[in-house]
C-alpha cells in the first residue's frame, strides 16, 4: 500500500498510545468545560419574528467549539489536516461539491463511530474513555444567559461533545447524547431538540448537524461540522405539501436526485416533534435515512434511502428484507457495501480518494450515483401521506 | 478610540470618503427606493438609505445607518432566497430576487431586490453593494412562491471596465418550480404566480442606473473612481467581501498577512487589533508585523516566529509589543497557517492577547479565544468564493 504522506498544520497523529496511558484520565478526577445552555428564549434575545440570523458576533458555543477543537487538532489527535484537502465546484446546474482527501477511508471512519457508539454515558463514567478526545459538556442550565463551567462532575443529563479524528470538514464532532435514566436515542423528541437547540446556539451559518442511520442500526449520536460553502440541496427549489400547522412547514425538493422532504420550523420543540416522528416510524420500518440540519436548526432535510433495490416499506406485505449487506431478497447474493450515502453526500457534497476521480467527476456521475439512493416515487408519496397524518394527529 | 464609536465613524465617512461631501446630497434627491451597504465594516452596515426606501419601509434613517440589511427580514423571508443574496454578496456578483421584507410596523411587504457589486478602479475591491428594492404591486402578503432564482444579466464579473453600465436585465426565472406544481398538487394550495412585471423590472434596472451613474461622478471629483465590474489590478489582489464580512465578526484582536508577497504584508487586521495597538487601519494595511517589536523585544522569540512561519507551523510566543503610543504590553501570539478552499496556505494568522486580559465573564478563558479565533478564520478562509474573484461555475 502506497502510504501517503500528508502535507498539513498538526502534527501526525500520536500513534501507539499505549492504553495504559490512554486510560489514566478518569472522568471524576480531570476537569472538563461544561456549556449550560441559557433559560432565556434565544428568539428574544436575538432573533427577530422568529427569523434566525447569523449574529454579528461569534457566539460563546461557536468560539468554545472551535477553540476546543483547534486545541485537540494542535495536540495531534486528527489523523490529517482536512483543511489541506482540495475543494472544488462541479461544472453545471446543481454546483456539487467535491473534496480531495486522500487519508479518507470509510473504514476508519466506521472504527471511530464504533468507538463513539461504546462511549454511552454510563461507561463514559465508568470505562475510562478516550478522554482526551472529550471536548466538552452541554447541559441545561438555570441560569439566564449561556455559560461555561470548568467541572469535575458532568451533567447526567446532557451531550457530550467528541472531536472525530477522520473530519470530513473542519470542527467535525460527534454529539452523544447522554442520559442515565434512558436509553439514549439519538433521534429521540428530547435529543434531536437538543441537537437544534446546540445548532442555534453556535449561531454561525456555516455549522450543519446530521444523523445517518444505517439500516442494520441506529447510531447513538449526531455528528457537526462546519461547511464552509452552501449545500447544493440548499438552492434547489422547494416545494410545501403541508403547511402551517403548528408553525411546521413540510417540502420535498423540486429538482434533485435524491427525494428529501424538507422540514422548516419557527422553533425547535415543535420541529423536534414533527422530524422525530417521522424519524421513529422510518426506524420501525428500519428503512435507512439520513438527517441533515442547517439554518440555526430551523431547517431539517430528511433523505430516505432504499435498501437493496426495494424500499422496506413494501416489506411487510412481503418476506424482511435482510439488511446484512450481503444477502437480499429470496437469497439472492448482493454486492458488500451497498450505497448508503451520508447525509452529508445527499446534501450533494463529496468526498473523493483519488486525485484522478475527482477531475473526473462529472454532474451526470454525481447525479446518477445520489439517486441511486433515492426511494421510488410511491414509496415517497406513501411517506408524504405518513408526514400529513402523524401532523393532523 | 473605542470601537463602537471607531464603527460609527466609519459608517459616517464610509461614502463622502470615496465619493466627496456632495454625494449624499445628490443620492437624497433620487426618488428610487435604494439602500448602499458598505462590506469592509464590520457587520456589512448599511451606509445609505434613500428618502424612497424609508418612506417605504417606515423606518427612520438612524434606525437603518450602521445597521446590516437582514434587519427587513421576517418570519416569511424564504431562507433560500436569504442564502441566494448571501452567495452573490460572496461572488460579488450583481442579483435579481423577489423578496418578502418586513416594514418597521411589521406588515410584510414584496420587493424585487436588485443587488450590485460596486468596485474600486483602482485595485478592483468592492466599495459598496447597492440593493435596489422595488415594490411589487398585485400580489397578496401571504405568497409562497418567493424564491426563484432569478439571475441577473452579469453571468460572469471577471473582465475589464467594458459592461460599466449593464443596462438590460434579464430576468431568468427558473420554471421548473411551476411544472413540478402542475404535475403533482396533490396537498397544495393555489399558488400565486411568481411572475415579476416588466415594470417593475425596468424600474430596478432604471433605479440601478441612477444609483450608479450617480456614484460614478461623484467618485471623479475624488479622483477614486468607481466601476460596475471588477477591473484587473496589477498589485496584490483585495480580500474579496465576504472574506471581509465574515471575519468582521471575530472580535478577538487579529492581522491576517499574506505570504505570496515579499514582506508579508497585512492584509486584514481586525477592530480589536487597531483598538489594542492604538494604529488606524490604513496605517497597518500592507506593512510588516514587525512595528510591533521595540527596543526590549526580545530577539529569541522573534527568531522562534520566523522560523515558525519559515517552515508554516503554528506555534505560541511570548512577546513584548509596542503601541503606537510606545507603551508596552506583553502579547501571547499565537501564529498560524491559514488554509483556502484548494488547500493551500493563503494566510498566516496572528492573534493576540495581551497577557494582562482576563477570561470573560462567560468562562472563556483569553487562551481559549484565541483558538476560537483562529478556528473561526480557518473556516472562513475555507469558504469556496474566499479567493479572489468569483468560483461557482455559473
Amino acid at each position: 500500500m502506497v502510504s501517503v504522506e500528508f502535507e498539513g498544520d498538526y502534527p501526525r497523529m500520536r500513534q501507539n498510545k499505549s492504553s495504559e496511558q490512554s486510560k489514566k484520565a478518569f472522568l471524576r478526577d480531570a476537569s472538563v468545560p461544561v456549556f449550560w445552555f441559557g433559560t432565556s428564549n434565544i428568539s428574544d434575545r436575538d432573533w427577530c419574528l422568529g427569523f434566525p440570523r447569523a449574529s454579528e458576533e461569534q457566539c460563546l458555543l461557536d468560539s468554545l467549539l472551535l477553540a476546543q477543537w483547534e486545541d485537540r487538532a494542535l495536540k495531534g489527535l486528527l489523523r490529517y489536516d482536512v483543511n489541506s484537502c482540495e475543494t472544488k465546484v462541479v461544472v453545471g446546474g446543481k454546483s456539487f461539491i467535491v473534496l480531495l482527501n486522500e487519508s479518507w477511508n470509510a473504514n476508519s471512519f466506521k472504527e471511530d463511530q464504533a468507538k463513539v457508539n461504546r462511549t454511552d454515558c454510563v461507561k463514559f463514567n465508568h470505562a475510562k474513555p478516550d478522554f482526551e478526545d472529550l471536548l466538552f459538556c452541554v447541559a441545561d442550565g438555570d441560569k439566564d444567559s449561556p455559560e461555561i463551567v470548568s467541572s469535575a462532575t458532568i451533567p447526567l443529563d446532557g451531550m457530550f461533545i467528541v472531536i472525530n479524528a477522520n473530519p470530513v470538514e473542519y470542527g467535525h464532532i460527534f454529539i452523544v447524547p447522554c442520559n442515565l435514566y434512558q436509553p439514549p436515542n439519538a433521534t429521540d423528541k428530547k435529543s434531536l431538540e437538543f441537537v437544534l437547540r446546540f445548532s442555534s446556539e453556535v449561531k454561525n451559518s456555516t455549522f450543519y448537524a446530521f444523523y445517518d442511520r444505517p439500516s442494520s442500526s441506529s447510531h447513538l449520536y449526531f455528528q457537526a461540522c462546519y461547511f464552509p460553502n452552501p449545500f447544493p440541496v440548499e438552492f434547489t427549489p422547494i416545494i410545501p405539501f403541508f403547511g402551517e400547522e403548528g408553525g411546521i412547514q413540510i417540502y420535498e425538493l423540486a429538482d434533485y436526485p435524491t427525494k428529501a422532504l424538507v422540514f422548516i420550523g419557527k422553533e425547535h420543540q415543535s420541529l423536534a416533534r414533527k422530524v422525530s416522528e417521522i424519524c421513529s416510524h422510518l426506524e420501525r420500518e428500519n428503512t435507512q435515512f439520513s438527517l441533515l440540519v442547517s439554518d440555526f436548526g430551523l431547517k431539517v432535510f430528511l433523505f430516505p434511502q432504499k435498501i437493496f433495490g426495494c424500499w422496506s416499506f413494501h416489506a411487510r406485505e412481503g418476506p424482511k428484507l435482510i439488511s446484512d449487506g450481503v444477502h437480499g431478497l429470496a437469497g439472492q447474493v448482493l454486492e458488500p457495501g451497498h450505497p448508503h450515502l451520508a447525509a452529508w453526500e445527499c446534501g450533494g457534497h463529496l468526498v473523493f480518494t483519488d486525485q484522478a476521480d475527482l477531475d473526473k467527476a462529472t454532474e451526470g456521475e454525481i447525479w446518477k450515483h445520489l439517486a441511486e439512493v433515492s426511494v421510488t416515487d410511491s414509496c415517497f408519496e406513501e411517506l408524504k401521506l405518513i408526514c400529513c397524518n402523524t401532523a393532523a394527529g | 478610540m473605542e470601537a463602537p464609536q471607531r464603527r460609527d465613524r466609519l459608517v459616517g465617512q464610509s461614502l463622502t470618503s470615496r465619493y466627496s461631501e456632495w454625494v449624499v446630497e445628490a443620492l437624497d434627491e433620487l426618488t428610487d427606493n435604494f439602500l448602499i451597504s458598505d462590506p469592509c465594516i464590520s457587520g456589512h452596515p448599511i451606509v445609505f438609505a434613500s428618502p424612497g426606501f424609508l418612506k417605504m419601509s417606515g423606518y427612520s434613517r438612524e434606525d437603518v445607518l450602521g445597521r446590516n440589511g437582514r434587519i427587513f427580514q421576517g418570519p416569511g423571508t424564504d431562507r433560500r432566497s436569504v442564502i441566494e443574496i448571501r452567495e452573490a454578496i460572496r461572488e460579488e456578483r450583481t442579483m435579481q430576487i423577489s423578496l418578502l421584507n418586513y416594514r418597521k410596523d411589521g406588515r410584510p411587504m414584496w420587493i424585487l431586490f436588485h443587488l450590485f457589486p460596486v468596485f474600486s478602479r483602482d485595485d478592483g475591491q468592492v466599495i459598496h453593494f447597492v440593493a435596489v428594492q422595488v415594490p411589487i404591486s398585485g400580489r397578496s402578503a401571504v405568497g409562497r412562491r418567493q424564491g426563484q432564482r432569478c439571475l441577473g444579466g452579469t453571468g460572469s464579473v471577471v473582465g475589464s471596465c467594458r459592461r460599466e453600465v449593464c443596462g438590460e436585465m434579464e430576468l431568468l426565472c427558473n420554471l421548473t418550480v411551476d411544472s413540478f406544481v402542475d404535475s403533482d398538487n396533490r396537498g397544495l394550495e393555489a399558488k400565486e404566480s411568481c411572475e415579476v412585471g416588466d415594470l417593475e423590472k425596468q424600474k430596478a434596472a432604471d433605479a440601478a442606473n441612477n444609483v450608479f451613474s450617480t456614484l460614478t461622478h461623484y467618485s471623479e471629483l475624488t479622483g477614486r473612481i468607481v466601476c460596475r465590474t471588477r477591473c484587473s489590478s496589477a498589485g496584490a489582489a483585495p480580500l474579496p467581501s465576504s472574506l471581509n464580512i465574515s471575519l468582521g465578526r471575530i472580535k478577538q484582536s487579529f492581522v491576517l498577512t499574506d505570504p505570496h508577497f515579499p514582506g508579508m504584508p497585512i492584509v486584514y487586521a481586525s477592530d480589536a487589533f487597531l483598538s489594542l495597538t492604538g494604529y488606524s487601519r490604513q496605517e497597518v494595511l500592507g506593512r510588516n508585523c514587525r512595528f510591533l517589536s521595540g527596543p526590549e523585544t526580545d530577539d529569541e522569540a522573534l527568531q522562534q516566529l520566523r522560523a515558525s512561519i519559515e517552515a508554516s507551523n503554528p506555534c505560541t510566543v511570548r512577546i513584548l509589543n509596542y503601541r503606537k503610543d510606545r507603551s508596552t504590553f506583553w502579547n501571547i501570539l499565537h501564529v498560524s497557517p491559514v488554509r483556502n478552499a484548494t488547500g493551500k496556505i493563503a494566510f498566516f494568522v496572528g492573534v493576540q492577547i495581551d497577557e494582562a486580559a482576563k477570561a470573560d465573564g462567560q468562562g472563556l478563558s483569553p487562551g481559549m479565544r484565541q483558538l476560537g479565533a483562529v478556528g473561526a478564520v480557518k473556516v472562513a478562509v475555507r469558504s469556496l468564493s474566499a479567493g479572489p474573484g468569483p468560483s461557482r461555475s455559473t
